[in-house]
């Protein structure tokens, strides 16, 4: 296309674009968010609060919001899009992973326009990778806690709330630079979606070129790369950012009759997990940092006549150990608050969960080497680093003990979020021990690398995190729409989410005893297990990686359409009180409703899950 | 408002049935790891020995072994568990 076309084609774009802003502001009726039952321009405030007076109505409310609970709802919508990406990628790669050479992603390459299958796949990864840790993993952590963590300590909003906002619109920037290889190149050439993965690992990060070679000069770099080595950059201000107004609302803000010894189970994950975030994550910007700076202005910090690759793993891991345990705190804050509800008692051994939270805390500090087990470093530190990676698996036996242990002396109500908890524990003792194991040096060098690596963490993010993800979003979706969902489609989405988990992840854990290589789009040329017996076990993995997709459709369809037309609940939807297991952010909920009683709404009876 | 007592299942009913089906799993697991072993190429492991017992590594013999291990490992968690309750003042 010539350039004026290309500026008729720009400005029509700009024209459009203008329109739909104004048509945004203008539809006022724009679904206005009020938790209950007509409670109009929604102001209730609670005795001595300050409400949330006068919010615009329509789209505006909701880029202008410094309310906690509106941003906790902004930082779940974007956490849902960002797994709708990271999924859609990976059933991609699933796709192509079902026959051992290059096919789907071929076919798609030139269409996105990416050199070949290969590069693409290496481009899918790389952005599922990022995408689930960073645009999912931590914002959706940040929609419960931004949501709940007010409520729970009695404070009237965070610390800063503006600051509070400028973290959440840090991130969908961060996202576009994240995923910018993907929508540039159609159009350019040069540029391509980073294949850097996740770890980002030079020297290859340092020096690949769209076509998936290393560049001979600055000039020919994938500057997909270093968007998003700017887009993480941003996300990781926002994380600190968000960290820093945690620990100051869990610190100051907290109400006059929650002393330290009241703080509930997810509030003090949440401080420690901030505490992981505040030391962690500026490492990882030192690193990102050094590695534009590599990329764009000739220095050396990870060439070898520089610091050395060494060095940016150290760097890189000293902050992505910690963020493993920042993904998996709040998930067992979640799990020790809701799994005693429905065993209708209190949390066995409260004390002792809190101690083990801040002992993996500082303890995960210690570990990171055990992800450069096999680089050649020192032996002597390889064996110090292997001891404390054991150790650590003592603060997290505590917890799962814990858990049992509640539920051994409880009454259970299987209801769904407390089926998602059950799953959490059962999962999550597979990952752990599978971790153990890898933590054990010899062994390590025997699966490094391999599918069983990708089983291991897997099994701990998606059978753990996601699954507790998943047992908050049901156990407060009531609280936050004043609906409940359909009870049959939620435990169909739980089996099938159980299912497809165990079927995929234990397909690769066989895979890597098999010694099958991660990162691969194809496999036929290796030279490990018979290939058509590591064909099956793909084939297997995709077949759950399909279960798992249809299961997470059925459970959006459930929460969209619960949303608009499930059934109003009361004040106790989980009748928590029968069984004195009540708790500060229900009462919350039931002022809330006896202020939109008074204005005339009308609640009904709802089914609860049983 | 239906979940009332009736709907409610003993603790320790389900913690038993939780841990029948993990067992029983780990000998399904046992099994697919007993298929895999011997036709890996390149390394060729025929036999396995635990605790001075040796054993060829077949489909039945490694679901024993998962089952047993496993039965083991979490049946000791497990009495660990019971013993542990006993101290518990929430107990209900
Ligand atoms: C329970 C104790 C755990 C231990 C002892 C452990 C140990 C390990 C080890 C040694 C590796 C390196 C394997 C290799 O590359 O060869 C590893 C990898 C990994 N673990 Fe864990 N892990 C544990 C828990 C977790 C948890 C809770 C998570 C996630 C929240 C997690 C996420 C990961 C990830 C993402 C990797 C892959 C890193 C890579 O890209 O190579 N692990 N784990
Ligand atoms: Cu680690």
């Amino acid at each position: 296309m010539d350039i004026s076309g290309q500026i008729v084609l720009t400005a029509l774009m700009a024209v459009f674009l203008f329109g739909v802003v104004l048509f945004l502001a203008r539809a006022t009726d724009w679904r206005t968010y009020t938790p209950l039952a007509g409670a109009g321009s929604g102001i209730v405030s609670r005795e001595g609060g300050y409400g949330h007076a006068e919010k615009p109505a329509g789209i505006f409310r909701w880029l202008t919001t410094v309310d906690h609970k509106d941003i906790g709802i902004l930082y779940g919508v974007y956490a849902i899009l960002a797994f709708a990406w990271g999924g859609i990628a990976v059933i991609i790669m699933r796709a192509e992973l079902i026959t051992p050479g290059i096919d789907v992603t071929q076919a798609l390459a030139s269409s996105m326009g990416v050199s070949n299958g290969q590069n693409l796949y290496n481009g899918l990864l790389t952005s599922h990778g990022i995408t689930m840790l960073f645009l999912f993993g931590t914002p959706i952590l940040a929609a419960f806690s931004n949501y709940l963590v007010p409520l729970l300590i009695d404070a009237d909003d965070m610390a800063f709330p503006r600051i509070n906002a400028i973290a959440f619109w840090m991130l969908p920037p961060g996202a576009v630079l994240i995923w910018a290889g993907f929508f540039i190149a159609p159009f350019v050439d040069s540029v391509a979606p980073s294949m850097a993965s996740w770890t980002m690992y030079p020297p290859q990060s340092v020096s690949q070129t769209a076509q998936g070679g290393a560049a001979s000069s600055i000039a020919q770099l994938n500057a997909g790369t270093d968007l998003m080595l700017l887009g993480l950059h941003l996300t990781g201000v926002s994380a600190t950012m968000g960290a820093i107004n945690f620990i100051a609302t869990i610190f100051a803000e907290r109400g006059p009759e929650v002393g330290w010894d009241k703080l509930d189970i997810f509030s003090w994950t949440i401080l420690t997990q901030s505490a992981l975030i505040l030391f962690s994550f500026p490492l990882l910007g030192s690193a990102l940092v050094m590695l534009l700076l590599d990329r764009n202005f000739a220095t050396t910090f990870f060439t070898t006549d520089g610091g050395g690759t060494i060095l940016y793993q150290h760097l890189f891991w000293f902050f992505g150990h910690p963020e493993v345990y920042i993904l998996v705190l709040p998930p067992m804050g979640i799990i020790s608050y809701v799994l005693p509800r429905f065993s209708g008692r209190k949390l066995f051994g409260f004390k002792f969960v809190v101690y083990s939270t801040l002992a993996i805390g500082v303890l995960s500090f210690g570990v990171w080497a055990h992800h450069m087990f096999a680089t050649g470093i020192d032996p002597r530190i390889r064996a110090s680093f292997m001891a404390v990676s054991l150790a650590i698996a003592i603060p997290s036996a505590v917890k799962t003990f814990n858990w049992i242990t509640t539920m051994w002396n409880g009454k259970i109500r299987l209801t769904t979020p407390m089926l998602f908890c059950i799953g959490f524990v059962g999962n999550f003792i597979i990952g752990g021990v599978t971790g153990v194991f890898l933590a054990s040096i010899p062994v390590d060098f025997l699966l490094h690398d391999t599918y069983y690596v990708v089983g291991h963490f897997h099994y701990v993010i998606m059978g753990a995190i996601a699954f507790a993800v998943f047992a908050g979003v049901y156990y407060w979706f009531p609280l936050v729409t004043g609906r409940m969902y359909q009870v049959t489609l939620a435990k169909a989405h739980f089996w099938l989410t159980m299912v497809g988990t165990n079927l995929t992840f234990f397909a690769m854990i066989l895979m890597g005893y098999a010694g099958m290589p991660r990162r691969y789009a194809t496999y036929d040329l290796i030279t490990v297990g018979p290939i058509d017996l590591i064909q099956t076990m793909h084939v297997l993995a995709t077949v759950g990686a399909f279960i798992l997709l249809v299961a997470q459709i059925i459970w959006l369809w459930n929460m969209v359409q619960s949303y608009m037309e499930g059934p109003r609940v009361g004040p106790d939807p989980w009748n928590l009180e029968e069984d004195g297991v009540d708790s500060r952010e229900w009462d919350w909920f039931d002022d809330r409703l006896d202020t939109a009683l008074t204005d005339g709404g009308e609640p009904q009876d709802t089914e609860a899950d049983a | 408002m239906t979940a009332t007592v009736s709907d409610r299942l003993r603790g320790r009913r389900v913690v038993v049935g939780i841990y029948l089906a993990v067992v029983a799993l780990a000998g399904v697991f046992g099994a697919a790891v007993g298929v895999l072993l011997p036709v890996e190429s390149g390394r060729d492991i025929q036999q396995a020995s635990f605790a001075g017992i040796e054993f060829a590594v077949t489909p039945l013999n490694f679901a024993i072994y998962g089952i047993v291990m496993v039965g083991v490992g979490l049946g000791l968690l497990l009495l660990a568990v019971r013993f542990v309750s006993r101290f518990d003042d929430e107990a209900v």
